[in-house]
């Protein structure tokens, strides 16, 4: 059993299908890299998966266990951190507050001690805890927004397009923290992005996610180097 | 133990101690004034206008989880109608039905939140409107227990030593301290963020495992219940309820306490319930003119301060501190 299975999920907005069926296995301290351009369906996938898109037909299971029907409290409860796409902050908290609020479903006891592990992973938060959020550089935001996430002590963790509108140096930094969480935690990552070749760097399985369908899947090594995948996904 | 709590908090936020000394005149001096001015009319004015300061920061709750209620004076009555029916056709104690003033809107609360907490931006303000018509209809049609439009007359005083202004204002001084305080301290607590972080982005709150609705529910039921308060202390302060005394106007009323006086903190409201209740009867020579000068204070209020009388102030600080106004 896989730590999250989607079986063709198709998520719908009215008459409009975002995706068509996506099929999806995620394994324990994984990081699968979901790559397409914009409005292939990588987010209506990640949403789904929160209970934040309408599932119209398929399923999504966490350990074995349905997570149709519930709320977003409730996956989050479950083990599923999301940090959704453009760097979202509560811009006018503090980066303190900011982390509070991810930390909701953490017990009270146990919240100082993940902020210390957390503010480990990203020194530059903890010099400015009272910083209001909206403040912070675009590089800065982007930390606390997975941050803020990773309060919620996660064990599958969703980032959606991380690496969107900031500066290549940071973009790399982002990278090297990603790998560097995942691996302390042991955490499963979904990684969805436009910038796939960045991606599937960080990613040990590549799955290519065009039209509201998974059109490939497999390591990320073999993807990267197959002729085909580079002209037809990877735009080189 | 709570007091020093509210210190620490309040110091970690930067605030200084001129500023708690300022605080310390102020109470003083709300204590003090009655014992040298007793004249009915200021103490019927002050008592009015700290009541109001309950209703205006319960209010203010509702905003800060980002939602404008224009039907908060339904709760309001509700509070005044339970406590006035209790007390004189159930012959129930004050201390009884006054709980149950607050309990009463708080379960309706309970009810319509979920259904009308759903909705957001106009559709809610629209159907918070209607919900108040809808309960200001219901006290005037369902005759048989609420009097209809003539209302309940003779509503006794909470207790016999309550009977003269003097004593009553000090009562709800003290009432308005509480519930304010309910307010102040949910808003400094670790709740009062979640509340900030609701308003500032729901999506993202919700994605942090917040459960919004929930959340939003509790904050209005809360805020509900303490506006039933005051209206229990209103209507056992003037004695009698009327439908009329309910209506859209009232609503509004509590809602431009909050934008006159300013929606950035607690401060606002307090400072725009005051000085709605005393400039109507300011504004008592020009009768004719009262609802038109009302609106113009408004506008002009709205055009140049939109942070409200609390920016006011502080401009007016800033510029007396550095007179040159220079701009930071």
């Amino acid at each position: 059993m896989s730590l999250l299975e989607l079986d063709d999920v198709e998520v719908r907005y009215g008459s409009v299908r975002a995706t068509h069926g996506i099929s999806l296995r995620v394994e324990e301290a994984e990081t699968v890299a979901l790559v397409g351009s914009n409005g292939a369906g990588k987010s209506s996938t990640l949403k789904a998966i929160m209970g934040m898109a309408p599932v119209a037909r398929g399923g999504v299971r966490l350990d074995g266990v349905p997570l149709n029907g519930l709320r977003p409290s409730q996956v989050v409860r479950r083990g599923v951190g999301y940090s959704p796409e453009g760097r979202r902050v509560f811009p006018m908290l503090s980066v303190l507050d900011n982390l509070r609020t991810g930390a909701f479903t953490l017990p009270r006891a146990r919240f100082t001690a993940r902020l210390e592990q957390v503010y480990a992973y990203f020194p530059r938060l903890k010099e400015r805890p009272g910083q209001l959020a909206g403040s912070l550089s675009g590089g800065e935001q982007q930390m606390l927004a997975i941050a803020r996430a990773l309060m919620s002590c996660p064990r599958l963790f969703l980032l959606d397009e991380p690496s969107l509108g900031l500066a290549p140096v940071i973009v790399q930094r982002i990278g090297e923290l990603i790998t560097e969480i995942q691996r302390s935690e042991g955490l499963a990552v979904i990684l969805a992005e436009q910038n796939a070749l960045w991606a599937m760097r960080l990613a040990q399985r590549t799955a290519v996610i065009d039209l509201g369908r998974i059109q490939l899947e497999g390591p990320s090594e073999q993807l990267r180097h197959n002729e085909d995948v580079r002209r037809a996904y990877l735009g080189t | 133990m709570m007091t020093t709590r509210v210190l620490a908090m309040s110091a970690s936020a930067g605030v200084s101690r001129a500023r708690w000394a300022w605080l310390a005149a102020g109470a003083v001096a709300l204590l003090v004034w009655p014992l040298f001015v007793n004249e009915p009319f200021f103490l019927h004015i002050a008592t009015l206008a700290l009541l109001y300061t309950i209703g205006a920061a319960s209010l203010h709750l509702v905003l800060r989880i980002g939602h404008l209620s224009l039907g908060h004076a339904a709760f309001l009555g509700l509070g005044g109608y339970t406590s006035a029916l209790l007390t004189t056709a159930l012959s129930w104690p004050f201390a009884a039905a006054f709980i149950a003033s607050g309990l009463v809107p708080a379960v309706v609360a309970l009810i319509v939140g979920p259904i009308v907490l759903r909705l957001r931006g106009v559709y809610f303000v629209l159907i918070t409107f209607t919900f108040g018509e809808v309960v200001r209809l219901v006290f005037t049609e369902w005759q048989s227990l609420t009097g209809g439009a003539d209302g309940i007359f003779r509503i006794p005083p909470p207790h016999a030593l309550l009977a003269s202004k003097r004593a009553y204002y000090y009562f709800a001084l003290a009432m308005a301290v509480a519930c304010v305080g309910v307010v102040a301290r949910i808003l400094a607590s670790q709740t009062g963020r979640f509340i900030d972080a609701i308003r500032e982005g729901e999506r993202l709150a919700q994605s942090s495992g917040v459960p919004i609705l929930r959340f939003k529910v509790m904050v209005f039921a809360i805020a509900c219940g303490l506006v039933g308060l005051q209206g229990s202390l209103l209507a056992h302060f003037i004695t009698f309820v009327a439908p009329g005394a309910y209506a859209f106007n009232e609503s509004l009323n509590l809602l431009v306490m909050n934008v006159i006086g300013g929606m950035g903190s607690l401060t606002g409201p307090l400072v725009g319930a005051v000085f709605l209740t005393a400039l109507p009867e300011f504004l008592r020579g020009w009768v004719e003119l009262q609802r038109f000068l009302y609106g113009v204070v408004l506008i002009i209020v709205m055009l140049f301060v939109p942070g409200g009388l609390v920016e006011l102030g502080r401009r007016t600080i800033a510029l007396v501190r550095e007179p040159e106004g220079r701009d930071a």
